[in-house]
């Protein structure tokens, strides 16, 4: 049976975290079980007290077997210029899986769509096999797939790294809120090119990709991130990494993480160590706030992942992203 | 026969076609050989056009072209696959080579008929299950496979080791333990190798495993018949670690293939390794892999092989190792309904 999920089931919810097939945030495998799904739960509740998110629970033999959380996504649906939501979370128990998901996509993109829902997005893990298959017979398309990287202080001091080569004239510094505007001409230049799912999609107008990475970058000098970096060449902004501190919600839980969300090199320098030294300059502040950092990166981006390899890194986690349009 | 589609024809294609074939492949957005660097754009067409050549010479090949205004704008090149199909029970083929030029607005849907018009033949074939791969980066093929029900089995990383890059001799030999031997492998060591199979693929994730309509124990049945078609001759040469005199462990090389010897490709291929759980984490892989490349050297200049997306600790290795991920692929399964 599928039924609405909200807040009062949350004591049938904790018996069953620990029996979905997938959790979230594999790559952070220092963390105790306990932490994730407590993680976990907290973070389904705060969701549930948003009237934007609706979670479905299947049961069978008054158990749950299944959830998916799906909730509107603002920020998104500002760039892109239509209604779009994301499934933040799909999992199964493993048994009867397959129909188990299939009844709650069924649920959410029929309520997705009359909600005006335009777009749906959802990222799973490639060994979420039984999501994965049931979201492409739902008409979900594979978009592009994340690499995500993780970085141990406690096993590699910062002080072990070897710092990387530095260009001649280089000099890396905080950023002004006066850099806005050459960032976000910056942003336009390094994403012109890129490849990750806003772009990959046929559906979203061309330009949509650089708009999303530009309102990244705007939204990161109005609190979304905690600090950003500007590599300058003979004085002119070349490049930047932009660094966030753990969340209210993962400080609760003893995470002891910082992450690096984004970073875009002028295609001029592309190969010249730049990324490789914004990298290593941020991990030396992080590293006063953190034991633990990670960072996604497009599958394909090979340059980012040798520049995070050279650097001590890992290749901890993956994930697929894939949209369906429910508009025609 | 021939499909008339608005404004395009789909139409069979064979080797006599070949001749147009060439003249289109330059428009094509699928880089052949992307796993390989500084490759020049005609030495990637002619491999292309061998291969596709090879394809259509196998007697069970079904191939068809999307043709517009008489110049071929995407194509589709089909075999069945006997050895899996042998080992599974169940008829399973492969499209071999799926393509469309580039910047073409409808490119899914060109290759969603293309699609169409194999799936129509391979009715008469009873075939059961089609796979297909496709470099991460050709979203039109994605597309056009998720839509006509292909389902994402796993992801691979193409990896590349350059000898012109980093020589043997400036990688730092793994660390060995004094009782770890590696030697080639002798005929009588089979059925000890088809055991550490069992160990060692038992709970793994591959594409065999990732496919719920697979019958139970494929996975395992498919790596045993790998390393068995090893020993008859598929390999060139194979390494087994013994720890103690015991066996624990092996990898399966090859040489570069006629068809890349034919193409002065000097690749040489890592295939296949395994070891034994119970050793796990003693330097076993990589001593193994570290003599496969020293091997590997005397036939070729660049060596591949591929790895599972998930599998960390392996990447881990080749990276330490000096290979470098050159490309990513992800593999397609489509059960045809019956």
């Amino acid at each position: 049976m599928i039924a609405r999920f909200d807040l009062i089931a949350i004591d049938a919810l904790k018996e069953a975290l620990p029996r979905f097939t997938h959790k979230p945030l594999p790559h952070l495998s220092y963390l105790k079980r306990d932490q994730i799904e407590g993680y976990w739960l907290d973070d389904i509740a705060q969701e549930l007290t948003n009237e934007c998110s609706t979670a479905f629970a299947s049961y069978a033999e008054d158990r749950i077997n299944g959830l998916v959380l799906y909730g509107d996504s603002p920020w998104d649906t500002k760039v892109v210029g239509e209604p779009v939501a994301v499934i933040k979370y799909f999992v199964g128990t493993g048994a009867d899986d397959s129909r188990v998901l299939d009844e709650l996509l069924d649920e959410v993109l029929r309520r997705a769509a009359n909600r005006g829902i335009h777009l749906l997005t959802c990222k799973v893990q490639p060994l979420q096999f039984a999501a994965i298959h049931a979201l492409e017979r739902h008409g979900f398309l594979l978009m592009d797939t994340l690499l995500d990287f993780f970085f141990d202080f406690s096993r590699t001091p910062f002080e072990k790294i070897s710092p990387p080569q530095r260009l001649n004239g280089l000099h890396v510094r905080l950023a002004n809120p006066e850099d806005l505007p050459e960032l976000l001409a910056l942003t336009e230049t390094a994403f012109a090119k890129h490849f990750g799912r806003y772009n990959s999609d046929p559906r979203l107008p061309a330009g949509t990709g650089t708009k999303v990475y530009q309102e990244w970058v705007r939204s990161s000098f109005t609190g979304a991130a905690d600090w950003i970096l500007i590599a300058e060449v003979n004085d002119q902004i070349a490049g930047y990494s932009v660094w966030k501190k753990a969340s209210a919600l993962e400080v609760k839980h003893s995470f002891d993480i910082a992450r690096c969300t984004l970073a875009g090199i002028h295609p001029e320098f592309f190969g010249r160590g730049l990324y490789t030294t914004l990298t290593f300059e941020g991990m030396r502040i992080a590293h006063e706030f953190a034991n633990h950092l990670d960072g996604p990166a497009h599958v394909s981006h090979y340059p980012v992942r040798r520049a995070m390899l050279k650097l001590g890194w890992k290749v901890a986690g993956v994930r697929h992203s894939f949209h369906k349009w429910l508009s025609d | 026969m021939a499909f008339r589609l608005s404004g395009g024809m789909i139409a069979p294609l064979d080797s006599t076609a070949l001749g147009d074939l060439r003249e289109a492949l330059p428009q094509f957005a699928h880089l052949p050989l992307a796993h390989l660097h500084d490759l020049s754009s005609e030495r990637r067409r002619a491999y292309w056009l061998d291969e596709i050549t090879q394809s259509l010479a196998n007697e069970s090949s079904i191939a068809f072209v999307s043709i517009v205004s008489g110049t071929i704008n995407g194509f589709i090149v089909y075999n069945d696959a006997p050895w899996d199909t042998e080992i599974t029970g169940r008829r399973i083929g492969t499209v071999e080579h799926i393509a469309v030029a580039a910047g073409d607005n409808s490119g899914t849907e060109i290759l969603q008929q293309l699609l169409d018009a194999l799936t129509r033949s391979l009715a008469d074939r009873e075939t059961q299950c089609v796979v297909c791969k496709v470099h991460s980066n050709e979203l039109p093929a994605i597309h056009a496979l998720e839509q006509r029900g292909f389902l994402l089995m796993d992801t691979l990383l193409d990896f590349v080791f350059d000898f012109s890059r980093t020589p043997i001799e400036e990688i730092n030999p793994p660390r060995q333990d004094e009782q770890l031997k590696i030697r080639r492998a002798k005929p009588a060591d089979l059925s000890t190798l088809m055991a550490i199979n069992d160990k060692a693929f038992t709970g793994y994730f591959g594409r065999y495993h990732a496919d719920p309509q697979m019958p139970p124990g494929t996975a395992t049945k498919i790596y045993a018949q790998w390393v068995r078609s090893a020993f008859q001759g598929w390999a060139d040469w194979i390494l087994v670690a013994e720890v103690d005199g015991r066996i624990a462990g092996y990898g399966l090389w090859r040489k570069p293939l006629e068809i890349e010897a034919k193409n002065s490709l000097g690749v040489a291929h890592y295939d296949l390794a395994a070891v034994d759980p119970e050793f796990l984490g003693r330097g076993l892989w990589t001593a193994l892999m570290f003599d496969g490349m020293g091997i590997a050297r005397n036939y070729a200049q660049f060596i591949v092989g591929p790895v599972h997306v998930c599998n960390y600790p392996v990447q881990h290795t080749l990276q330490k190792l000096g290979w470098r991920v050159s490309g990513t692929r992800h593999s397609f399964h489509n059960w045809l309904k019956e």
